[in-house]
């Protein structure tokens, strides 16, 4: 019972998990209310993740129980989960882009009868659309769409089923400004009906702007549960991190400047064979930070894949220190010290079933004293492993463990220590704290303003713009694939970024 | 009440297994198939246990042959795990690339055909050339043809993106219809009294034997395996090939070249398979005929994947195989079973010994469906 009398909707008590000898979840007693929106607030590792995933049936606790409504239940898999009410709304949306919204909202119900009666269901989607206000078109495919869209399809697709529990894992991720606002517009009108929420989230700001209460974990346990409107933002990152931050130095400036990345008229297509990057003009000098604000999906990943080899140029042209890198293979944009990393970490920047030694030779198993001739020398790629987990304080619970297994933040720190370390001018650096806690982003942000110190040119590209806002130097705002705006960050203000990032600003420029 | 209507199956990933219990779903599998495959000899009037006898003892001999220095079954053993294991290593390497070469069998022919060709035609049977140029130059001839044909679904897939699974199984029966042709026609021996088959190679093409029937093809065997696990251990193309299989992005990004390592890794895997094939010819059967080349192809590909692409395991697991097929061919010889049945015996063991696998990883769990 709480403080309002009201029953927990779903409880747990003594909730043990651990991964391979890795506490995750230690002893965790924690009661959602009906009605509520609860925000589980934590760095990446504090095991909130873990956490709801066993809520969800993707994991099994090692002890603990869950009540449910005052009854003992056993979730052994997300079916279960299902059964239960309990729903998540994941980061990565489960889905098949070939079919269609419609397809995928019925997508895996077990209860259907053996003939699907669509217009029954569309209607009854429409119906549910309708009185949450959720704007999706049904009969378009999922592929097309932007993340926005499908987490809104991903909602439907749970209140369809009726769960009576959702779950939102870091949801505002991928989101513009505008999107974040719908989301919490949707989630308050669920809340209205007397579903329970659990919001996880990384973001201060949204634990204020949403949450009634917020429980804060640290290193796999539960800190504290406390109302939000008692609460304020020092105390959360007090019990967040249990130490006070570092303040971020200031940026000095540089003085010798000459371009290291020119990009001249560039266009490109998408791997849909659409044209992706439409005419885009960028230089960056040496010793700057340039920041691409946009909405994931108007070009970004295509315009790093085109500097990075990795995707072939239409016409116009990219250089590098002068050099000319126009389609060149990724191993000669490599070799010309061109840094990458990528946004898509667990499928491109790193081989996940590999352990950490394999994925920090990735780029310099080519050369001395890595390999000699056509052999590998063990030796030192065991001396070059040690020397970068220690220099980029990459924390591994046995050497052999495979990369994706680390949390976010040492995965990422794996693709910084071999991207950073291999010698290099230009640094692209595509969503480098996607997913990570403070304390990581903290260190990633470090990291790409001492290579800026040290001269380094840096494409930083990031959905997260307060992230452009104190890191760069300029900021370009892309959308569908055209630089709409260059502007000096310290004259930037976000409101009207954001605005160029979903065109509202169409009519002006035009 | 139809139980259907409450219940229903559910198939869930197990998640993390302890190599301990690995080991015991393992054996279990394997108990299991000998209880089946006790049902089908019972069915067909046999006694399962002295039948079951009869194979180890077909297979393996018994302890009092070995006593008096008789080891001519586990001798048999080797001789069919020379050809399985040599084509699995082959097998093995494109795997681990994700590159499906389903085409050893293919492959495998073409060596052996090509190998033929060499010794009866190209040195028009000359008895007089020393055995050492007969041989490189047969083994030579074979691993090139072998990797010629298995350039093909390496060409396909580049060029045209055609699923390689596809295009490398359907060059088998290619391969397979050419050998036959060939000798059912123009390289049909002419003395050979109509049998569908060239003439013996000569003599100085053979290769020697270690002992028994058992040829050389042992040797070169295991040195093919030595070569294969240096190469993925411990050399920078293992690791790029390993790189490639685990993630062709993450290759891709890394600035591997992938177009030159589909065309390698088919190369080395379809040039190995011919040598399996040349070995088979040099060492055993000395001509191309019916049957002898056809069986090992497919086998191979399975004991790669119960390897678990494992080089030292494959190994093993060939000779598993080899003594299953010799115990099942016993079968028919010491217990007067059809040849048929050896054969269901035999495909029953491995298909729950496959199916055993599948639940390694696997749980299906009956559920309550709920209103």
């Amino acid at each position: 019972m709480n403080s309002r009398g009201e029953k927990a909707m779903l409880s747990v008590r003594g909730i043990n998990k651990s991964f391979m000898g890795v506490v995750a979840n230690n002893n965790i007693h924690l009661d959602f209310h009906s009605g509520e929106i609860h925000a589980l607030l934590g760095e990446n590792g504090a095991g909130k993740s873990t956490l709801v995933k066993i809520l969800a049936g993707i994991y099994q606790p090692d002890e603990g129980k869950i009540i449910l409504n005052g009854v003992d239940v056993k979730i052994n898999s997300p079916l279960d989960a299902f059964y239960l009410g309990i729903g998540m709304v994941h980061q990565q949306i489960a889905k098949i882009d070939s079919f269609t919204v419609l397809e995928n909202i019925i997508l895996g119900m077990r209860d259907s009868p053996f003939t699907l009666n669509l217009s029954i269901v569309k209607n009854d989607i429409k119906k549910i659309m309708h009185k949450y206000r959720i704007e999706i078109p049904l009969d378009v495919k999922v592929g097309d769409l932007s993340i926005g869209v499908q987490q809104r399809m991903e909602i439907i697709r749970l209140l369809y089923r009726n769960m009576k529990i959702l779950i939102f894992d870091e949801p505002s991720s991928f989101l513009t400004p505008q999107e974040v606002i719908q989301l919490e517009d949707i989630i308050q009108s669920l809340k209205k009906e007397g579903r329970t929420i659990i919001y996880i989230t990384h973001k201060l700001q949204e634990v204020f702007s949403i949450s009634d209460r917020v429980s804060v974990m640290r290193a796999g346990s539960l800190i504290r549960t406390s109302k939000t409107a008692e609460i304020n933002e020092e105390i959360l990152i007090d019990m967040m991190i249990g130490e006070k931050l570092p303040k971020r130095r200031l940026i000095k400036k540089q003085t010798d400047h000459h371009p290291v990345l020119e990009i001249r008229d560039l266009f490109a297509k998408n791997d849909l064979g659409i044209i992706a990057i439409n005419d885009i003009n960028l230089t960056i000098e040496s010793g700057e930070i340039l920041g691409i604000a946009g909405v994931a999906g108007n070009g970004q990943q295509e315009l790093t894949e085109a500097i990075a080899g990795l995707r072939s140029v239409q016409s116009g042209c990219i250089l590098v220190n002068g050099e000319e890198l126009t389609s060149a293979s990724p191993l000669r944009v490599i070799q010309s010290g061109v840094s990458f990393i990528p946004a898509d970490r667990l499928m491109m920047g790193l081989i996940r079933n590999l352990p950490v030694k394999d994925n920090l030779i990735m780029k310099n198993y080519r050369d001395k004293p890595i390999s000699r001739g056509l052999f590998l020398d063990s030796a030192s790629i065991h001396q070059h492993t040690t020397k970068l987990i220690e220099e980029y304080q990459i924390r591994i619970p046995q050497m052999n463990i495979p990369v994706g297994l680390l949390s976010g933040g040492n995965q990422q720190k794996v693709v910084l220590a071999r991207e950073l370390s291999a010698p290099h001018t230009l640094i692209i650096a595509e969503q480098p704290t996607r997913g990570l806690d403070i304390r990581a982003t903290e260190y990633v942000h470090d990291l790409i303003l001492s290579e800026r110190e040290k001269g380094g040119a840096i494409l930083l590209v990031s959905s997260d713009l307060e992230e452009l806002l104190s890191l760069s130097d300029r900021i370009a705002v892309i959308f569908e694939g055209k630089i709409r705006i260059v502007v000096q960050a310290e004259q930037a203000d976000a409101l009207e970024i954001g605005k160029w990032m979903t065109a509202k600003n169409r009519s002006e420029e035009k | 009440m139809n139980p259907f209507n409450e219940f229903s199956l559910r198939i869930e990933p197990r998640g993390f297994v302890q190599t301990k219990n690995q080991i015991l779903e393992r054996i279990l599998s394997i108990v299991v198939a000998l209880i089946a495959g006790g049902v089908i000899l019972a069915l067909v009037g046999a006694n399962p246990l002295t039948t079951y006898q009869a194979m180890v003892r077909g297979a393996f001999g018994t302890i009092n042959l070995w006593m008096h220095g008789n080891f001519y079954h586990i001798g048999e053993i080797l001789v069919k795990t020379i050809p399985i294991m040599i084509t699995s290593l082959a097998v093995l390497v494109a795997f681990r690339m994700l590159f499906w070469n389903i085409g050893a069998n293919g492959q495998f022919v073409f060596g052996a055909l090509t190998a033929t060709y060499v010794a009866l035609f190209l040195f028009n049977g000359n008895a007089v050339m020393p055995a050492l140029v007969y041989l490189t130059s047969m083994l030579t001839a074979g691993f090139v043809a072998g990797a010629l044909w298995g350039l093909i679904p390496a060409l396909l897939k580049i060029f045209f993106n055609i699923n390689e699974i596809i295009s490398s199984l359907l060059l088998n029966y290619v391969a397979i219809l050419f050998a036959e042709h060939l000798y059912y026609g123009p390289w049909r021996d002419p003395e050979g009294m109509g049998f569908p088959g060239t003439a013996n190679i000569p003599e100085a093409a053979r290769l020697p034997k270690l002992f028994g029937r058992v040829h050389y093809g042992l040797i070169i065997g295991f040195m093919i395996a030595i070569l294969i696990w240096i190469i993925v251990e411990k050399t920078k193309w293992g690791y790029e090939i390993k790189v490639i299989g685990q993630s062709a992005k993450a290759a891709r990004y890394a600035g591997m070249n992938l177009t030159k390592n589909i065309l390698l890794i088919m190369v080395i895997s379809g040039g190995i398979a011919g040598i399996a094939g040349t070995t088979e010819i040099a060492g055993l059967v000395y001509r191309l005929q019916q049957g002898g080349i056809t069986e090992y192809g497919n086998t191979a590909i399975i004991v790669a994947w119960l390897s678990n692409l494992n080089v030292w395991i494959s190994i093993g697991l060939s000779f598993l195989m080899a003594a299953l097929m010799v115990g099942g061919n016993q079968l028919q010889i010491t217990m007067q079973i059809p040849a048929a049945i050896a054969l269901v015996l035999q495909g029953l063991i491995l298909f729950v010994i496959l199916m055993g696998e599948f639940f390694i990883r696997y749980r299906i769990r009956l559920v309550k469906k709920e209103e």
